[in-house]
């Protein structure tokens, strides 16, 4: 066992670190956002300059074929400056549906795009009854005629969507024996018949309802076929569900970082806020709760290569872990600011924006509580007391 | 970054496991299970047991008697023992003492006293607390006056675990009143406990158990060589203590076996004709505190491993914090699992067939571990402590 980073590992956090502290104006991002502007396209080609979109593509497909702890590294510290770049949705969810399809001259060149920083992707899986259940979707996928694939249906919340150049798309595939089930498709965002409504998250990033009426495509949009679109999917969730506590963690860090130099700067009562003990103590706390869960981090990770159902249950286990951390330092970071925490052009409450958004992206607690409890036999009867 | 187990270390389980579990005495694990204190006996035969086999103190230095294993070989050791519901060997001398001989004491120290911490033969309690000294050690009033060939010990203490069973303490007392504690005023004292002037007094704790006294020293005259390495160092030592045991106080294996044989209970146990175990309000309950485990475990993992680098003296404040809450939090759903047979106390007295409230046989010692438990919170440093520990030393702030 080995919790250290390797050199190639404190490389890439050094180059994401320096990209926060070069090219990331937190300010400056937030301003933006609130003018509605989105991730500008020069430090995304700078993702691209940085290897950081390669990272995840596999190697036979022109990539670095990373680990997830590769992913985890840049995430961290994105999270920890707060970037908002769409990097899960392209880089590692873009990345790793397009390596799991087969490799068609179309599939390479949409990889290609996307290690160029020419292509951003968005996973639209999402539909109003769903609720993080990927099966339950009514987006209908049939071949027409002319072995056209015709997509309807209607897919929301998509995130990174507003300025996706593709979707992967998920949909039932009507088979011959009249049972449908889960597919994955490629579907451009020009494509005609799909109807695009952005809008803002909490978080400040852009999402989309995307809308397919009656989208025709060529054969070749199938990217996962039905016989393992679900293991597929689910198993790339749950990289996706570990990559996001990552960033979550960077962004609990980076909260604790600036609420305890507020509570050292500021001063009442004659005193620096640091010296009452009641928020000592309430800082001791928010570090327990991080460092702890930075353990289940590393303890997701060494899961994610196990049986589907071990797997399911440890990531779970470590986002129901990350997502009671996340609220509980995210909110007492904006707590221990008093009214400073509240103003929207401090930055404090953006890391506590960007948590409660990660705390709803692919499963939320009461999700993960759920899966956990089922994936994890009630008892094992040997030895009973 | 690598984060799987090895097979060697798998390996080293399956030794260990094949021997613990074959040595462990069936009664002895059954009083292991019920949580109650350990007796002298159940510490001295699974002392012994483990001392012939060469590994009574694994986190000892070789040269002392410890094994030679990995810090995770020595956790997957006590992970197995639990595992197999041995007795957790007594504290004092193993964990504290003996750690501090070799890392303080002079030779003639070394070569009398630790094989017999080691064998099991001498058995130590620890006179740090007093009271009005628990959580402030810098506080202790006990004083220790030279006289000719001689130290005289004054003072009381409190809350001291095993004294009444203890051969021998090792005694924190004042040895100048004009230097500050922390600045050489405080020193450290070896002697047995039927010196003249020694008294103990039980203090029976909430859970209607023994074992912590009260213990007081009456002019205790010992030897002048009976300080602990150097006169004056007693602060250093003690300190040396608080991050000497890093992983130990999380107490991962035990819990872990807790919740394993609470969920055992909680599959027997029967609410309104259903299984408590598959009521929606205890599953949550208990899948959080597997995931909180799960936590705990690899935060240990990490320390094991040096894997937070710099914060490893807060983090043990953390483990400390965690493993505590988590003894607490299983120990409590263990009592609600057995519904309003939690209001009875089950104690050690009550071993007969017939339990009150009809109660199945592995209900004893439950309630009475639940309220003892209340006690993970504040010894070995009050959690309130420990918070203080990590706003210091993690963001540099002081009281």
């Amino acid at each position: 066992m080995e919790f250290s980073l390797t050199d190639e590992q404190s490389l890439l956090r050094d180059s994401v670190r320096r990209f926060v502290a070069e090219e990331h104006d937190l300010n400056r991002q937030q301003e933006a956002l609130r003018k509605g502007s989105r991730f500008s396209a020069s430090h995304w080609n700078l993702f691209a300059e940085l290897g950081w979109l390669y990272l995840m593509v596999p190697e036979a497909a022109g990539g670095l074929g990373g680990s997830a702890e590769d992913a985890a590294v840049i995430a961290e510290e994105l999270g920890r400056g707060l970037v908002d770049a769409p990097f899960l949705s392209t880089a590692v969810l873009g990345a790793e549906l397009l390596g799991a399809g087969e490799p068609t001259p179309q599939r390479d060149e949409l990889l290609g795009r996307l290690m160029e920083g020419r292509c951003r992707l968005a996973l639209a899986l999402e539909e109003s009854a769903s609720r993080y259940d990927v099966s339950a979707i009514s987006t209908a996928a049939s071949i027409s005629g002319n072995d056209e694939i015709v997509l309807s249906g209607q897919k929301v919340l998509v995130q990174d969507g507003a300025d996706a150049d593709v979707f992967i798309v998920s949909a039932i595939a009507s088979a011959g024996d009249g049972v449908g089930r889960l597919a994955l498709y490629v579907v451009p965002s020009s494509a005609a018949g799909v109807e695009i409504r952005r809008y803002r998250t909490i978080d400040g990033r852009w999402a989309a309802d995307v809308k397919l009426n009656d989208v025709r495509l060529p054969n070749t949009a199938l990217l996962i076929p039905s016989d393992r679109a679900r293991e597929v999917l689910e198993r790339t969730l749950d990289l996706a569900r570990i990559i996001l506590a990552s960033e979550a963690l960077g962004a609990m860090e980076g909260a604790l970082a600036m609420t305890a130099d507020y509570l050292k700067g500021r001063t009442q009562f004659g005193r620096a806020l640091a010296s009452f003990q009641s928020l000592q103590h309430r800082l001791a706390d928010m570090f327990v709760k991080v460092e702890n869960a930075r353990s289940m981090l590393y303890r997701g990770l060494s899961m994610l290569n196990a049986e589907p159902n071990q797997r399911a249950a440890a990531i779970s286990a470590t986002m129901v872990t990350i997502n009671q951390a996340a609220e509980f330092v995210g909110s007492q970071a904006i707590q221990l600011h008093g009214g400073m925490g509240m103003a929207e052009e401090y930055p404090i409450g953006h890391f506590y924006k960007r948590l409660r958004v990660i705390g709803k992206s692919y499963g939320d607690l009461s999700w993960h509580m759920n899966r956990y409890t089922q994936m994890t036999p009630t008892i094992d009867m040997q030895g009973a007391a | 970054m690598d984060l799987k187990f090895s097979k060697e270390d798998e390996d080293f389980r399956m030794m260990v496991r094949e021997f613990v579990r074959a040595a462990v005495p069936a009664d002895m694990a059954l009083r292991t299970r019920q949580g109650f204190h350990s007796t002298k006996e159940d510490l001295q035969t699974w002392n012994r047991i483990l001392f012939e086999k060469g590994w009574a103190a694994p986190h000892w230095p070789k040269e002392y008697g410890g094994t030679g294993w990995t810090p995770l070989q020595i956790y997957i050791f006590e992970e197995e023992c639990a595992a197999a519901d041995a007795p957790f060997l007594s504290y004092f001398g193993l964990r504290l003492l003996g750690p501090l001989i070799y890392t303080f004491g002079s030779d003639e120290q070394k070569a009398e006293l630790l094989q017999p911490i080691l064998s099991g033969e001498t058995f130590w309690c620890q006179g740090f607390s007093e009271p009005s000294a628990g959580s402030d050690l810098a506080s202790v009033k006990t004083t220790a006056v030279r006289s000719g060939n001689e130290w005289v010990i004054n003072g009381q203490k409190i809350w001291t675990t095993e004294a009444h069973f203890a051969d021998r303490m090792f005694c924190l007392a004042r040895t100048d009143q004009n230097v500050p504690p922390q600045k050489g005023g405080l020193s450290i004292f070896l002697f047995d406990m039927n010196t003249p002037g020694v008294s103990v007094r039980p203090i029976i704790t909430i859970d209607e158990g023994h074992s912590v006294n009260e213990v007081f020293l009456d002019n205790v005259r010992i030897s002048a060589d009976a300080v602990l390495g150097r006169v004056g160092d007693g602060w250093t030592q003690a300190k040396f203590l608080l991050s000497h045991e890093r992983v130990s106080n999380a107490q991962v294996p035990r819990s872990k076996r807790d919740l394993e044989l609470l969920k055992q209970i909680a599959a027997q146990e029967m609410a309104g004709g259903q299984r408590v175990i598959d009521l929606p309000e205890v599953r949550q309950r208990i899948a959080e505190l597997e995931i909180d485990l799960c936590g705990l475990e690899w935060s240990v993992l990490r320390e094991l491993f040096n894997g937070h680098g710099a914060k490893s003296q807060p983090i043990a404040s953390g483990l400390k914090i965690l493993g505590s809450e988590i003894q607490q939090r299983l120990s409590t759903l263990l009592t609600d699992i057995v519904g309003p047979k939690g209001m009875v106390l089950y104690d050690e007295e009550i071993r007969s067939d017939a339990l009150p409230g009809n109660a199945p046989s592995y209900i004893v010692g439950s309630t009475a571990r639940q309220l003892f438990l209340r006690a993970a919170s504040i010894y070995a440093g009050a959690n309130e402590i420990q918070r203080t520990i990590i706003a210091k030393q993690v963001f540099n702030l002081s009281s």
